[in-house]
């Protein structure tokens, strides 16, 4: 038993003495000049296909290389792109069923400008090359399979959704499907043809459009007793903020909050308003803490207990340099300010302008 | 502390010049962060892939190559990869010039550069002491690195006429007087450091050096099988060549003629516009072609590097002539001249101060 840590630890040790000639970043570098879509490790894909779904959503099919290990269907994958320099990333979820050939295919609502997602809709075409993560989440179909379903998209939330019953339809299943398909405007409508061509493929797939603009909004309750036989369905959700939040309340309510599976997106929350304390979630430290409007990150952090690694306490050395996950946060020094997700900032100096989420 | 009493700018009333003057380079240093982009993504990884070039042909031609001219080309091309990749890369990586790229592969946050000086040492010793503390005497302990004496204000000792060689000597193994500046080897020595302490304080140097030996003088000589002396004696001659560079390079970044120095009094209160202004008097630029800017990492601009240190280095000679200009109004003196001018005067104060130089205080209060 004593042999197995000892032999991982010569062999750890002897391939790090051949760190030298193993920097990863240097081949990689070396075979992205050769085709871009290259890499020892990282999983790069290259655009074969845009197609423009309405005026502000589009699919892209990208051909990933051998790094990609699959997905499964209803999972995300994070995309990162060069804007201006600077490395953007964006949680996007996969929109089509895994299969042998290694194409995923992504859809991108266009959201706030300058972001990824506004980036894409001006620049993606047949022959970019992105970088990705690998296929994550839990928001996945029952395992075994589930033979009544119901499907609630509210919006772009539809994608996900989209990649299981594409996945069922592989499978040739014949599970009962109720799928409610939420939508503001007629032209907002996503995917009526794909979804059609499904339920061809799907004896038991139900296709239920609803319009708000046409046929009002349709709250969570209503939605419940549309469907009768609700407690023996697993429930399967994805949409905006107010959609989830609702139909989570009264699914606890009916006392059915285990049969239901959430996907929610990392949607940026608004500034709070001027002055006024922020709520600041430390991920690693798992604590929440408040930020006061007259002490930077840093202090309130102390403040809170937290002990972030600091320097200068002068914007200079950039010791307390933090990972920032969501949130708008402002640069005391320079006036910049943060907003993406996943960037670098400097505690000592800043100070929140929305709720944070930072790896502390 | 010195104040700026000469031809103050007159455009707002109310504040003082000091305050006139943080508030003027804090505009150069607004502007420059709001126009940051791909220009300065495509800088670095050229750099990036120009030290990786020359590494790999350096290496390749000390390890393949044949004959005495191949082994001089390779020396040269080995000690221009490391010290581009120390100078240009590592060392402004670190100050997180290019932390606002979010790659990974850039950070201030994870970089480590082919020295033998450890990340966590350097950014303590150099990031947050020697930036803030500059040329403060005691507290800056890059001024003389604890065994140079370049100022009446330092006290001299018998073993002080030798410090020549000393600093021949520092200049020869510049990258390990680096490295164990941050250890503090001289508070032990003087028992004010735990012997426990000092182990706990070395562990970064010691692992980083033998990774560092074990490549440049174990790993490369052994794969060039029978050729292994001249990579190893190769290898040997592109650290010095890299360390005599950095070192005079380095020197004449705060120790030449008119660079001053500063007291702990003087500077307990300073403002922002203090501070500057201390940046400003306690570094001198060189001026040289772009080449040799690179080659310096763009410390040949030493000034503008002090005032905006996580600024994108190939932006300081663009800003340098605002900067000039405002140290013109303000009647500050803008230090710069060429490299041996510069040099000389580094070692010239190095000879003139190993005596036991006494007299007026230098131009500090």
């Amino acid at each position: 038993m004593t042999s197995i840590p000892a032999a991982s630890k010569i062999r750890r040790r002897l391939v790090g003495a051949l760190d030298p000639l193993s920097d990863m970043a240097a081949w990689n570098r070396l075979l992205a000049r050769l085709d871009p879509a290259w890499s020892l490790d990282r999983v790069r894909a290259r655009v074969v296909a845009r197609v423009d779904e309405n005026a502000d959503t589009l699919s892209l099919w990208l051909k990933t290389n051998r790094r990609w290990r699959g997905h499964r269907a209803g999972q995300h994958v994070e995309l990162s792109l060069e804007i201006a320099g600077v490395t953007r990333r964006r949680v996007f979820s996969i929109s089509n069923a895994a299969g042998s050939s290694r194409l995923i295919r992504l859809t991108v609502q266009r959201q706030s400008a300058g972001g990824v997602t506004d980036w894409l809709h001006a620049h993606a075409r047949p022959g970019l090359v992105v970088e990705l993560g690998q296929a994550a989440g839990e928001f996945v179909l029952p395992e075994p399979p589930s033979d009544r379903l119901l499907m609630i998209a509210g919006g772009s939330g539809i994608t996900p959704l989209l990649a299981m019953l594409n996945h069922l339809a592989d499978q040739d299943s014949t599970a009962d499907i109720m799928f409610f398909q939420l939508f503001g405007h007629p032209a907002e409508r996503l995917f009526a043809e794909e979804l059609e061509a499904l339920a061809r493929r799907l004896p038991g797939l139900r296709v239920i459009a609803h319009c708000s603009a046409e046929n009002g909004r349709l709250g969570a309750d209503e939605l419940a007793s549309r469907v009768s036989d609700l407690a023996q369905r697993t429930t399967l959700l994805c949409g905006p903020e107010g959609l989830m939040t609702d139909v989570t309340r009264a699914w606890a309510v009916l006392g059915l909050e285990t049969r239901l599976r959430t996907e929610r997106f990392a949607a940026p929350r608004p500034p709070a308003g001027g002055g006024a304390e922020a709520r600041v979630h430390a991920v690693e430290s798992e604590q929440v803490f408040t930020q006061s409007a007259s002490l930077t990150l840093l202090e309130s952090a102390e403040a809170a207990g937290l002990r972030p690694r600091f320097g200068c306490r002068a914007g200079l050395c950039r010791t307390c340099l933090c990972r920032k996950r969501s949130g708008q946060v402002r640069n005391l020094v320079t006036g910049l300010v943060s907003s993406q997700t996943d960037e670098w900032v400097q505690l000592c100096i800043s100070v929140a302008e929305s709720d944070l989420e930072l790896v502390l | 502390m010195n104040s700026i009493t000469a031809a103050s700018h007159p455009r707002q009333a109310g504040t003082t010049p000091s305050d006139r003057l943080a508030e003027e380079l804090d505009a150069i240093r607004t502007e420059v962060t709001a126009s940051l982009g791909e220009r300065d993504a495509r800088h670095i990884r050229r750099m990036v892939d120009r030290a990786q070039a020359s590494a790999v042909a350096g290496r390749g031609l000390l390890m393949f190559g044949w004959g005495p001219v191949s082994w001089i080309l390779g020396v040269i091309a080995l000690a221009h990869a490391k010290i581009l990749e120390n100078m240009e890369i590592g060392h402004n990586v670190m100050h997180g010039q290019y932390d606002w790229m979010n790659d990974p592969s850039l950070c201030s946050q994870s970089y480590d550069w082919d020295i033998v000086c450890a990340r966590e040492h350097w950014l303590n010793s150099h990031n947050v002491e020697h930036h803030n503390y500059t040329n403060i005497l005691g507290k800056d302990h890059d001024y003389g690195y604890g065994m140079l004496r370049l100022t009446r204000e330092q006290r001299w000792h018998p073993a002080t006429l030798l410090q020549p060689v000393w600093y021949l000597l520092l200049a020869m193994l510049f990258q390990w007087g680096v490295a164990i500046h941050d250890i503090k080897l001289g508070r032990f020595l003087k028992g004010r450091m735990s012997r426990a302490e000092l182990t706990q304080r070395s562990k970064p140097f010691l692992a980083k050096a033998a990774r560092q030996l074990f490549k440049d003088y174990v790993l490369f000589p052994a794969l060039a099988f029978w050729q292994w002396p001249r990579v190893l004696l190769g290898n040997l001659c592109a650290n010095l060549i890299r360390n005599v560079w950095t070192n005079a390079i380095i020197f004449c970044g705060h120790f030449t003629e008119n660079a001053q120095t500063f007291t702990r009094d003087g500077t307990r209160n300073e403002s922002r516009g203090d501070w500057y202004l201390r940046q400003i008097q306690g570094s001198s630029n060189l001026e040289g072609g772009r080449w040799f800017h690179i080659l310096s990492g763009h410390l040949s601009h030493q000034i503008e590097h002090h005032l905006f240190p996580d600024m994108p280095a190939p932006r300081y000679p663009e800003i340098a002539p605002r900067v000039r200009e405002i140290c013109e109004r303000y009647g500050i003196h803008y230090n710069s001249a060429g490299f041996w001018r510069q040099y000389g005067s580094v070692l010239k104060r190095i000879v003139v101060h190993a005596w036991p130089t006494r007299g007026p205080q230098a131009a500090t209060a």
